[in-house]
């Protein structure tokens, strides 16, 4: 009895010790008695805190090895001095909050990042701030991790010497929360990448995509701002993508999209805000989308649909005073239209139950005289082209017949 | 009379330059991509073709290049020339056929396919022996299927505690 009872305590002294480890905390600071990071993370061991206080440290590429968290007190400022890498994490379980990085190097081969983690599980980067980086954040190989609050900003002049904000490659269940991206390549880039959630970010002044989707399946984005980008968002070669809440505002530009979307199928863009893009969603390639609940308002281009793309549901949507609702090449038409609004639409009610009695053609000859001729863009408020275009949705003859909405709504839905 | 001769000249040297088959200079982070639509952004890699008619068409990538011949998006007697870039001359082109490639996850190309050209033998085992990789000729890029086949093929490597 006595001997378990020994035994017992043994072991509770021992896990005491561990606890005791495990909250152990190593102070870093310019006048106390460790002085770089470099030194605190060769004394530290996993499960240990060290404390980086208010200071400016540059020292070069930092690896880290060891499970251990990284705490900022009043943003202490690491410099990477515009040359390599500044934190490579290649320990799981790693966290680095309220840190300052600046200056990881612009190179020709290697993809420099203010933090990378390499191959690792279970780390969090939370509450940072970014500065003038070639990439921010860099995920490679990676999964079960959170970004999140963070700041981050470049000043990239040409895409061709910056990187992306927050760049995943070959990741797993990342989780990209609240974080504000300007300035860079691309705000947010995924490839080959499953199941990542991106909520509520902020991502403005990039200069080519606010988020950029390649080859990355079952991925989700809600309650997002995307503006003013190079060429908005693109999402491409993907399947399974839901794209919820999110707000396209004023990406402009000959060739910027709201959206871009190639070879996407079976996804969701609902309750989406699209304002003043040149063309809102550009559709190439892809099926079984569902457009639902969505509003285009002031855009050039609320909907480009290519002829390569079938079964596509566009339901409950308002299309408010865009220049061109929807355009295509194609005179057939093989996706659903119903129950949309649109500002253009001029039938009338005569039941009163609210859908309109004669169906809707969105697409305005105009609009295919335009995708053939550019130039013609010139005539677009012209009476001339007002009476083609009346004509034409009275006897169609160019515009895809079978293109309409047979329930077009009166009111705007809300 | 000097004057007319010497127009003459300029508009014969803007004619015939006009229809001269080399290709035009990419403008990174303006034009974009004729097969994915993607801004071009990244002067290491990059391509074109030139169809017999003398219209350029430009690709973000040695894969997007590939995967429209793949297609059969030109049909054979259309295609006059096929470029590549130099990645170690940014924004250079050299003949797509005669180039040396090298493919290597080291060195992400825009499209996730990972593989560059070079010019000579000799460059290609310059980064061959630093970085290794799998060297291959235009013809067998060509037949790497890219674009949502290339996932298919990289795919086995993904993360490492996968499935």
């Amino acid at each position: 009895m006595n001997k378990i009872l020994n035994k017992i305590l043994v072991l509770l002294i021992l896990l005491g010790g561990f606890f005791i480890l495990d909250a152990r905390e190593i102070s870093v600071s310019k006048n106390g008695i460790v002085k770089t990071i470099k030194q605190a993370l060769q004394l530290a061991e996993n499960g240990d805190v060290i404390i980086i206080h208010e200071g400016y440290y540059a020292e070069g590429n930092i690896i880290v090895d060891k499970s251990v968290t990284l705490k900022g007190v009043n943003f202490p400022i690491i410099d990477g001095k515009g040359s390599g890498e500044v934190f490579t994490i290649n320990s799981d379980f790693t966290s680095l909050y309220g840190l300052t990085i600046k200056n990881a190097g612009v190179s020709f081969i290697a993809e420099n990042a203010a933090i990378r983690l390499n191959e690792v599980t279970g780390c969090k980067i939370i509450g940072n701030r970014f500065y003038n980086n070639f990439f921010s954040v860099y995920l490679s190989k990676s999964s079960n991790s959170i970004i999140k609050d963070n700041f981050i900003k470049s000043s990239g002049q040409r895409e061709t010497n910056s990187g992306n904000g927050i760049h995943l490659w070959y990741c797993k269940d990342i989780s990209i929360e609240n974080n504000y991206i300007f300035g860079h390549r691309d705000g947010i880039y995924l490839e080959f990448v499953e199941n990542a959630e991106i909520k509520k970010n902020y991502s403005k002044n990039n200069l080519r995509y606010g988020l950029h989707f390649m080859f990355s399946d079952r991925c989700v984005y809600t309650s997002n701002k995307f503006e003013n980008n190079g060429a908005g968002v693109a999402v491409m070669y993907s399947k399974n993508v839901e794209m919820i809440s999110n707000l396209f505002y004023n990406n402009w530009g000959p060739a910027s999209f709201g959206i871009l979307l190639k070879d996407i199928t079976d996804s969701k863009i609902e309750h989406n805000r699209f304002v003043k893009n040149t063309s809102a969603i550009y559709i190439e390639g892809c099926n079984r989308i569902s457009i639902k609940k969505n509003n285009f308002e002031n855009n050039g281009w609320a909907i480009k649909l290519m002829a390569n793309s079938s079964d596509n549901i566009f339901r409950e949507n308002n299309f408010i005073s865009n220049s061109f609702d929807l355009s295509t090449n194609s005179r057939s038409n093989f996706n659903t239209f119903e129950g949309n609004y649109w500002s253009e639409y001029s039938g009338y009610d005569l039941n009163k139950d609210g859908v309109g009695d004669v169906p809707h053609h969105p697409v305005r000859l105009f609009s295919i005289i335009v995708e053939q001729q550019q130039a013609s863009l010139i005539l677009l408020n012209s009476l001339f082209i007002k009476t083609l275009d009346i004509a034409e949705s009275v006897i169609p003859s160019l515009t895809p017949e079978m293109l309409i909405d047979t329930k077009p709504m009166m009111k705007v839905l809300k | 009379m000097k004057n007319l001769f010497s127009v003459i000249i300029i508009t014969c040297i803007v004619f015939f330059a006009g229809c001269s088959n080399s290709p035009n200079p990419i403008v990174f982070g303006e034009d974009n991509c004729d097969n994915c639509k993607m801004t071009i952004t990244d002067s290491k890699y990059g391509a074109e073709l030139i169809t017999s008619k003398g219209k350029i068409y430009k690709y973000d990538s040695i894969e997007c290049l590939a995967d429209v011949i793949k297609k059969n998006k030109f049909g054979k007697e259309d295609i006059s020339s096929l470029w590549v870039v130099d990645f170690n001359n940014p924004g250079n082109f050299i003949s797509a056929e005669n180039a040396h490639y090298l493919k290597n996850d080291k060195f992400h190309s825009p499209m996730g396919l990972n593989v560059l050209a070079v010019e000579s033998d000799a460059d290609i085992s310059k980064i061959y022996n630093l970085h290794g990789g799998e060297i291959l000729k235009w013809e067998l890029v060509k037949n790497y299927s890219d674009m949502p086949a290339s996932k298919k093929s990289s795919s086995q490597n993904c993360c490492p505690e996968d499935e």
